[in-house]
């Protein structure tokens, strides 16, 4: 059978194209406010996740500051769009890049140190933010939080109308549209020849450094472009919830969103979305039980570190093996 | 009032000041390097930081807590008793969950860490209440030395302090079982070739970080108050501690420890309180960007 | 190595875990149940500030459905508390929220957190559901929502009632040593203002997160070095006890003057009263010369075992607030008219336990508030403070500049 380019690039994108078809369809079957407030919210985590997969997964560097550019997005798109009056997209756009501009600093600070202590010394930096945004009142207003962030400005249509952001569906539509943009571009990138670096670093750094890679530039391309996409869900938070406050910079969120990608399935690209989007849903189901929550909670994460090595994705994928070894015989 | 009233003028009051902030930075001191050691000690043999070390703290505080105030015991011996089983459950957790992930990547340890954390607070919420306990009075004489105040329990914390760090440094310099230790964190496959159980040693070492968690916790909550939090604050300082010291070193973890509680004291009294957490960490990072494995970290 | 097999086994746990937790999802909304929502942090730090606000709430909806519910247009109602834990956080709060609407259509929400409330006041008049925020963050009322009620009043009127009778007792320089919380920073700055007002001087400023901090001596000793008359302190009650036994141990004698959030009763419990003496502060709730209140506290001991505060006895007295208007408005769904009901039933009789008699325009209710002062070891007489004044002077929305 002849291979067309066509049926070869549907093919490779099958999951993608599904994934497209899917949450370009899910408002049509689903009214219930509740549950797209859900998949808002999945889908902001998942872009988060995905970004600190690039760095973590595919470049190896166990970076724990994640939390803390998150907030640097949320409270900058939302400072520029209160104070300044600037419209959500040019806000975001200025937000994403300040958050870059920071993660520069930070991380050429914090690539002088490797493993554990990089890991604590980008924790330590993460603290380092959100105690700055909880005293510099001044900027942020402090513990008070920021409150009456608008949504995202309207984008003019011809013939005088407009699409607004007030309904949940258009909130839904513009969070998974950056979402889906987001899995594309990492997806360029890490199959890219860059991505190659990132993974040769992540296999083995001083074999990487004698092959004439330079390990701290990848390092930080990896780190910037993960820091650029942070900043992105948390200036979507920010607009969505229409309230900050400082604890969303926090290094809970950073473990929060590091057990999406570990429990999804780290290094693999479909892992951090089916992590944000299965422990959501888990811990919301988990509110109906009279055990208490967060314990019952604490055990899954053990068990599935434990038994589930790899991840949810992990384990699909052996058990796609088996399955394909089975059929074979 | 503060001063004896043998005190001449503003620069006595000065002084006097300045020392009670240390000795309050000493005393602080004290407690994160208890700390700190167990954490130190676990990272040398795990080769990742036990981020369960500071439920396991709160653990250790609840419990002699329970014994002290539910079963009447004397404060010491809840204080022996409690430690005894903290180190009980330390062993359990490096058995049930640490060791199942030895050959796994660290970020499993670490989310399975956090899960523990879960278990232990949320745990600790539903079966004591969230409501801060607050010791019964023991030791709160206070004395009045040369201007100074200080109160028993807290000489008793340095002092106890002081005591644990030189067993320990016996324990491992003088013993069988502390070379085993030392060797082990020195190199895993040597240690095994020489014989030595590295599982007989993880659980030694498990037992002995736990309970000094324990012991710290329990001398520290006279002083303030217990609740299912109070470990996320003290793991994050035995966090820089270990980091500003080097990891592994036990010394490293004994000056860090200090070191933090005097910036704490000295940068709360004369800066400011509220940007008390900046310092600490403003001093770790400058420490890594002119050393980056920490003091007496192994290069 | 298994894994498929592993994998099997955690597939079959998740599914039970599921179908498990969707059983307690199956309340369905009955004909004759009228849902009460809450959300509020009932793990972390502020736990027991979450649950001292659900335990009126559950008390007073008890209470209600002993005495035979409430009967509206000829059918008999009773009500239900669904309590949802949000861990403080602004975003959980909307997911509850919105989890609560799709499940269990409550019209009234009880929230007790600034972040939670401004979260849901974005969709509240949408989704048609009566908020009660518990908070002393005057912002709330500036949204302009017309859903929402708000039982405490301004931190500024509560704060400047212990002020006063700190002022008459002849102090003059003040210390701050608040929490860094948010309402802690809320209250450093009241007190600093009206202090100031008054013509006193702050001579020292030592903010402490109450619940972190390890040892307040660093604090103390900096707060100290400048002499003060007496030091003003906000921030939970036990902590606030550990401040003050270490400020004696240290040698202080002056005064302490004790923010809203200081309950003295819970503060008596960790330090004693000797050694709190000098001391300004609110009333506590079991203590004040209210006989419906007395009635309350002692119902609520026997019931709870913990010391009933204004968190319990607001959501108790609101919630009755909410029955009586929905009886008087004639409707459980019309939440508009039910509003409206809502000045016309105060006071709610034997159940306006805190005294609440009014509600101004934004949704502030205004109730009875004591003050009192503690000397040489006993409590003083409570000192009775009508709020209409400074309501008058200041408005609902007062916050210090």
């Amino acid at each position: 059978m002849r291979q067309t380019k066509f049926s070869n690039f549907i093919s490779r994108n099958l999951a993608y194209i599904i994934f497209i078809i899917v949450v370009a369809t899910i408002p049509f079957f689903v009214s219930s406010r509740f549950y797209m407030h859900i998949l808002i919210m999945c889908g902001i985590w998942g872009i988060a996740a995905a970004s600190m997969n690039l760095i973590m997964g595919y470049t190896g560097q166990v970076n724990l500051a994640h939390g803390a550019f998150f907030g640097i997005g949320a409270y900058s798109t939302g400072l520029l769009m209160l104070k300044l009056g600037i419209n959500f997209w040019l806000a975001l756009i200025m937000a994403c890049s300040i958050t870059v501009a920071i993660g520069f600093f930070i991380g050429l600070l914090a690539f002088r140190t490797k493993g554990s202590y990089y890991a604590i010394g980008t924790m330590c930096f993460n603290v380092i933010v959100t105690v700055i945004i909880e005293n510099w009142e001044g900027l942020t207003e402090g513990v008070r939080g920021l409150l009456g962030i608008p949504r995202p400005t309207p984008i003019p249509f011809p013939f005088g109308k407009e699409i607004n952001f007030t309904t949940m569906t258009a909130n839904y539509y513009l969070v998974f549209s950056f979402l889906i943009l987001t899995l594309l571009i990492i997806r360029r990138i890490v199959n890219s020849m860059i991505g190659r670096s990132f993974l040769a670093v992540r296999g083995n750094e001083e074999l990487a450094e004698s092959l004439g890679i330079n390990t701290l530039f990848t390092k930080l391309q990896s780190f910037l472009i993960s820091v650029f996409f942070a900043g992105l869900s948390g200036g979507l938070y920010a607009s969505y919830i229409g309230f900050l406050s400082p604890e969303i910079s926090d290094y809970h969120v950073t473990f929060e969103i590091l057990i999406y990608c570990l429990i999804g399935g780290l290094g693999t690209m479909a892992g951090p979305i089916i992590g944000a989007f299965s422990l959501t849903v888990i811990s919301e189901l988990l509110h109906g039980m009279a055990f208490p929550r967060l314990v019952a909670y604490g055990f899954l994460l053990i068990i599935i570190v434990i038994f589930l090595r790899g991840g949810i994705m992990g384990g699909v994928h052996l058990l796609a093996a088996n399955l394909f070894l089975k059929a074979r015989k | 009032m503060l001063y004896t009233k043998n005190f001449n003028g503003k620069d006595d009051a000065e002084m006097a000041l300045f020392i009670q902030q240390v000795l309050n930075g000493i005393m602080l001191g004290s407690i994160y390097s208890l700390v700190a050691l167990g954490l130190t000690l676990e990272y040398g043999i795990l080769h990742i930081p036990n981020f369960a070390h500071g439920a396991l703290y709160m653990a250790g505080a609840y419990l002699t807590f329970l014994l002290a105030t539910q079963m009447g015991f004397n404060y010491w011996l809840a204080m022996m008793l409690a430690m005894i089983a903290l180190a009980a459950i330390g062993v359990l957790v490096e058995r049930l969950v640490y060791r199942p992930l030895i050959k796994e990547s660290p970020l499993n340890s670490f989310i399975a860490a956090i899960g523990l954390i879960f278990i232990f607070v949320d745990g600790a919420l539903h079966i004591f209440g969230p409501d801060f306990k607050r010791f019964p009075p023991v030791h709160y004489e206070a004395f009045q030395v040369m201007g100074l105040t200080i109160t028993l329990q807290r000489i008793i914390i340095i002092t106890v302090t002081i005591l644990l760090i030189i067993l320990l440094q016996l324990f491992i310099k003088k013993t069988t079982i502390g070379a085993t230790i030392e060797a082990t964190a020195q190199d895993r496959e040597g240690a095994l070739l020489m014989g030595i159980s590295v599982n007989r040693v993880r659980m030694i070492v498990f037992a002995l970080g736990t309970g000094l968690a324990s012991i710290a916790a329990a001398l520290i909550s006279p002083i303030h108050l217990v609740y299912p939090g109070m470990g996320g604050p003290v793991i994050l300082k035995a966090f820089v501690i270990i980091i500003l010291g080097g990891m592994g070193s036990i010394p490293g973890a004994i000056i860090g420890g200090f070191i933090l509680g005097l910036v704490e004291s000295l940068s709360g009294g004369y800066i400011s309180t509220a940007y008390n957490e900046v310092f600490s960490f403003g001093v770790l990072v400058t420490v890594l960007a002119i050393r980056p494995t920490g003091l007496f970290g192994a290069k | 190595m298994g894994g498929g097999k592993n994998f099997k086994k955690i597939i079959n746990f998740l599914i039970i875990l599921i179908l498990t937790s969707f059983m307690g999802n199956l309340s369905m909304v009955l004909a004759d149940v009228i849902n009460v929502g809450y959300t509020g942090p009932l793990s972390g730090g502020a736990a027991k500030y979450g649950r001292n606000n659900l335990e009126g709430l559950e008390m007073a909806v008890e209470e209600i459905n002993a005495a035979g519910g409430i009967t509206v247009g000829g059918k008999k109602y009773a009500f239900k508390v669904i309590a949802l834990d949000d861990r403080y956080k602004p975003a959980d709060t909307v997911t509850n929220a919105r989890r609560l609407i799709e499940l269990h259509k409550p019209p009234f929400i009880f929230c007790p957190h600034a972040g939670g409330i401004l979260g849901m006041l974005k969709f509240n008049e949408q989704e048609k559901f009566i908020i009660h925020g518990y908070t002393d963050n005057p912002a709330v009322l500036q949204q302009g929502n017309r859903l929402l009620v708000k039982a405490p009043m301004s931190m500024g009127f509560y704060n400047s009632g212990v002020i006063e009778l700190g002022w008459q007792k002849g102090w003059r320089k003040g210390a701050l040593l608040c929490g860094t919380h948010e309402s802690g920073k809320l209250a450093e700055q009241i007190f600093e203002v009206l202090w100031k007002d008054k013509g006193g001087q702050i001579v020292a400023n030592a903010p402490a997160d109450y619940a972190k901090v390890t040892d307040f001596y660093p604090y103390l000793t900096k707060v100290l070095a400048a002499k003060p008359d007496c030091i003003f302190l906000y921030g939970p009650s036990e902590p606030s006890a550990m401040i003050i036994s270490q400020a004696r141990e240290l040698g202080f004698k002056g005064g302490f003057v004790l923010g809203s959030q200081c309950k003295l009763d819970e503060m008596e419990k960790v330090t004693p009263l000797k050694l709190i003496s000098p001391s300004t502060g609110v009333c506590p709730v079991g203590m004040m010369p209210l006989p419906l209140m007395q009635d309350y506290s002692k119902r609520h001991r026997e019931r709870f075992n913990t010391i009933p505060t204004s968190e319990s006895a607001f959501n108790y007295e609101v919630m009755y607030i909410f029955a009586e208007a929905m009886k008087k408005a004639g409707t459980v769904t019309d939440v508009y008219k039910i509003m409206e009901a809502v000045p016309q039933v105060l006071p709610v009789g034997k159940h306006a336990i805190r005294g609440i008699h009014t509600m101004t325009k934004e949704g502030q209710f205004l109730s009875g508030y004591f003050a009192m002062e503690v000397d040489e070891g006993k409590f003083g007489k409570p000192v009775d403070i009508d709020p209409r004044p400074w309501y008058q002077k200041y408005g609902a929305t007062w916050t210090p500049k």
